[in-house]
């Protein structure tokens, strides 16, 4: 179910309207089963890997942070474990739905068999051993016993993470560099759907375990609040990336709704509508437009598809993080700002503290520091900054100009901070100074952008050609951005420089009440007119 | 969970957002209100605004009681022998072949091409603006007898084929209501069915503009017949008064259509080849292609490829033309579809592969009446 569909629209009136009339314990289960109904929305058969990633996490972090499992936890586990494998994967929701309620009478026709069997054994074996492994576990040392679980929660999270999203792009990348050597590998391949969103969710709930094994919180013995921690339909398939010490904690006490979240939560809905319809899908034209085709473009119209692009990729995930922020606000929860103005940075650090801040701080916290962060001295700290922005390229998709891009911006930050050690410190810059960071930082951005939008390492190397090398070229014959994005693009900027130069995110609520009615009307209007844009899926579902 | 709601916080905000959105509504239906004349051309804005109007308050904007204060583009497209007046029947003195053409712009475009690069080849351009493939179709099979052409083309255009189920260009093409109507084709029993409209002339148009019983027997028959019809996009209501609520309409006219053209074309695949519309077109290529034969008349299908559909219909075609040996001309041969530089800015080709595409229309001409 996308945000920017009628479904969820619906869906969303429903669920607000439902949690109102019930108290906390079940608000929270009304959330979860919301959570997991809007997930499902997309495919049902990913819903189970959400539920194991839970079940684990549940069970390695109490054993981490207690030693050991009650009999009624780890039937708990079980019993979720096994109840979503018949219910995602043995059941073949489709054909039931085709065939009609008489069809449960034959289970032939609903069954998914023996792929759905099979996963079924496969998960409640998995749970039997569990629970014997459970009881070894619990009699080793204690440093030994956090590490061994800490290890479980990391191997089985990246191993789904891996299996599902990078074990083919692996393979692939040898079979090239193995036939590129004279040999011709028959390569093993999976072929499996990319499920939505399980960048996002494997590591929100390694943060989980991590921030228990580290100590910096106590495991949770309610599995139905991790559960939903981990599922939370806002956030569940394109972040933020919320770090369990924030949010469980919401989930489990008591929440408040009063008139000035529902009215922050509808700002920032329509926010984040106005910059994903009327803005990212419109400038999509173009920008498709000129990286879609096979054909050679115009200096200019690279250049003018790159920055829209830049626009476009920043409006459709703050847009996604907005709508995200508008719903938990209108349900009683806070998640964190993920946005924070980034094309007003003038270095890449700076760029990095306000662009997508759930995952470059979780990058810092579980990768960078856990490699050693800058306490190895210059040339370790350039290695971890290195290999931590790879990484978080290669985060973003299993794609050689995803690693590409994560490269460029390690380089620049290593750059940036060898630089800025050999400079005196100076009081200030000037507004010159400013504006020159500003741009120099702004065309670096809008680079990687490049990078990261190319469909080939072949375009990478064609339009950084154009890019470099072919000033002349201003023709352009590219299509033009749709009017909502033309009449919407004024808009963002002004309300963006309002918040740069008032230093505060909600700048809006400090204008007089008549303005403040203007600007919500005027960001309204450009949504509806956005509403007639192809309306295109969110980018980072594909992350 | 307490509840403090409604807070005059709340409401006050909603209130003053809804007066600002009634003051923007109230400022652009003054200043972008459409021209009194439908013979005036409206700017961009006007235009813009103006497209979420409802079908029928856009059809009666354009009509007016006689032709000469209604708009230009009402006589256009009319499957009667009306809107072929002026056209050439025979080939002209000095003249060797005549190709009648049946299509959309393209197609046009194409017969000036050929008229340029060829002046001893006579055209005769039997056209209708955004014309679809049943279109397209229905002409070629109105217009049999009419005239003594040697070669016969029939146009498909890639943007229109998933339109071919609509019997209306007022229902195919929201944004510009056009009143010219078209039969609609059905797959029955093996064989094709045609479902004509109530209407096929501009007189008959007129006559349900004046009268509520006709109008409202076409409204029936779209209801029943044409995938593409709405009552909440074709009805006249008091939404059209708005500039605010004709945005809703727009954008809920654009939603509707997106799953109606996505049944017949997925831009990652391209077309479904068991879609009714692409099963519609196959078995309308080899009937036109029998009957131009039949009539001893050389039959081409000429493929128009829109910008970023790449050769997809080609691709779905060509099992079906191949196997019936049937003469084509597809544009992705001459421009390709996704690179924009081969467009004009209104979406047709530039003039110079418009010539391209005439000479090889007359070298598949040339060929097989040679043979």
């Amino acid at each position: 179910m996308s945000f920017n569909s009628v479904a969820y629209l619906v869906f969303l009136v429903l669920v607000v309207a439902a949690v109102r009339l019930l108290g906390h314990r079940g608000q929270n289960r009304l959330l979860l089963a919301a959570s997991y109904f809007f997930y499902a929305w997309w495919d049902v058969r990913f819903l189970l890997l959400i539920v194991l990633s839970s079940v684990v996490d549940f069970f390695c972090a109490l054993m981490i942070d207690r030693g050991r499992v009650t009999s009624r936890e780890r039937w708990t586990c079980g019993l979720w474990a096994v109840g979503a494998a018949c219910l995602c994967v043995a059941v073949d929701w489709s054909a039931l739905a085709q065939a009609g309620p008489l069809a449960l009478l034959d289970p032939g026709r609903w069954l998914s068999l023996p792929f759905g069997a099979a996963v079924t054994a496969a998960v409640t074996g998995s749970m039997l051993l569990g629970g014997v492994l459970a009881r070894p576990g619990e009699t080793l040392p204690e440093p030994r016993r956090r590490r061994a679980f800490a290890a479980l929660s990391l191997v089985s999270n990246l191993g789904l993470l891996g299996a599902f999203k990078y074990f083919d792009f692996f393979v692939s990348s040898a079979e090239a560099a193995a036939a590129s050597l004279g040999f011709e590998p028959s390569g093993l391949r999976l072929d499996v759907v990319l499920p939505v969103g399980i960048s996002f969710y494997t590591f929100q709930t390694l943060s989980y375990t991590l921030d228990v094994y580290r100590g910096r919180m106590r495991a949770t013995d309610r599995y139905l609040d991790l559960a939903l921690y981990v599922a939370f339909f806002p956030q569940l398939v394109a972040g933020p990336i919320e770090r369990a010490a924030h949010l469980l904690p919401e989930i489990q006490r008591p929440r408040r709704i009063d008139g000035d979240q529902v009215v922050r939560g509808l700002q920032l809905l329509l926010v984040g509508l106005f910059k994903k319809v009327a803005i990212a899908d419109g400038v999509a034209v173009t920008v498709d437009a000129v990286y879609g085709s096979g054909a050679s473009p115009s200096w200019l119209e690279l250049v003018v598809a790159t920055g829209l692009f830049a626009l476009q990729i920043y409006c459709d995930f703050s847009g996604y993080s907005d709508i995200a922020r508008g719903t938990a606000k209108l349900l009683g929860f806070d998640l964190m700002r993920n946005f924070d103005l980034p094309y007003f940075s003038r270095s890449p650090r700076e760029f990095w503290r306000r662009w997508h801040v759930s995952l470059s701080t979780w990058l810092r916290d579980y990768l960078y520091v856990s490699l050693g962060g800058n306490r190895g001295g210059r040339g370790r700290t350039l290695r971890n900054l290195m290999l931590t922005m790879l990484l978080g390229g290669l985060w973003h998709g299993a794609a050689w100009n995803f690693v590409l891009w994560g490269a460029f911006h390690g380089a620049w930050l290593c750059g940036h901070r060898l630089l800025a050690e050999r400079r005196p410190p100076s009081p200030g810059r000037g507004v010159a100074g400013e504006l020159l960071a500003w741009g120099a930082c702004m065309l670096a951005v809008g680079y990687g952008w490049l990078l990261f939008r190319a469909e080939s390492l072949a375009q990478i190397a064609s339009f950084s050609g154009i890019l470099f090398g072919d000033f002349g070229d201003l023709s352009f014959d590219a299509r033009l951005p749709r009017f909502p994005a033309v009449a919407g693009i004024p808009l963002l900027v002004a309300l963006e420089v309002l918040e740069w130069t008032r230093g505060e995110a909600r700048a809006i609520d400090r204008l007089a009440a008549p303005l403040r009615g203007l600007v919500h009307a005027s960001l309204l209007f450009v949504l509806v007119l956005g509403t007639s844009n192809d309306p295109a899926e969110f980018i980072y579902f594909a992350f | 969970m307490r509840s403090e709601l409604p807070r005059q916080g709340l409401v006050r905000t909603l209130g003053w957002t809804a007066l600002a959105l009634v003051a923007i509504d109230v400022v652009l239906s003054f200043a972008f209100a459409m021209p009194e004349s439908p013979r005036e051309e409206p700017g961009l804005l006007q235009r813009y605004f103006d497209n979420g109007r409802s079908t029928e308050a856009k059809l009666r904007y354009l009509t007016r009681p006689t032709d000469a204060e209604s708009a230009p583009i009402l006589p256009r497209g009319w499957l009667d022998a009306g809107s072929r007046i002026g056209e050439p029947a025979t080939r002209g003195p000095g003249e060797r072949v005549l190709v009648a053409i049946y299509g959309m712009s393209h197609a046009r475009r194409l017969g000036r091409a050929v008229q340029r690069v060829a002046p001893d080849v006579a055209v005769r351009n039997v056209t209708a603006p955004g014309a679809t493939p049943n279109w397209s179709y229905a002409a070629w099979e109105s217009d049999r007898g009419a005239h003594r052409a040697d070669a016969v083309v029939l146009s498909i255009l890639s943007l229109n084929v998933p339109m071919l189920a609509a019997t209306a260009a007022a229902t195919a093409q929201v944004d510009v209501a056009m009143p010219y109507t078209m039969p609609r084709y059905r797959l029955e029993a093996g064989g094709l069915r045609a479902v004509a409209p109530p209407f096929e002339s501009l007189a008959g148009y007129r006559a349900a503009v004046r009268e509520p019983e006709r109008w409202r027997a076409w409204r029936d028959h779209l209801q029943e017949h044409d995938p593409f019809f709405h009552p909440a996009v074709f009805d006249a209501s008091l939404l059209d008064h708005s500039t605010v609520l004709r945005a809703v309409r727009r954008g809920f006219a654009s939603r509707l259509r997106g799953p109606r053209v996505a049944e017949a074309y997925d831009p990652a695949t391209g077309f479904r080849s068991d879609s009714e519309a692409i099963q519609v077109l196959f078995a309308l290529v080899r009937r036109f292609d029998a009957q131009a034969r039949a009539d001893g008349l050389v039959p081409v299908v000429y493929l128009v490829n829109s910008l970023g559909t790449g050769d997809s219909l080609y691709r779905v075609l060509s099992p079906v033309l191949e196997a019936g040996g049937v003469p084509t001309l597809s544009s992705h041969t001459v421009v390709r579809p996704d690179d924009p530089s081969g467009y004009l800015p209104d979406s047709h080709f530039l003039d110079v592969h418009d010539d391209s595409l005439a000479r090889r229309l007359i070298e598949i001409v040339d060929r097989e009446r040679g043979s």
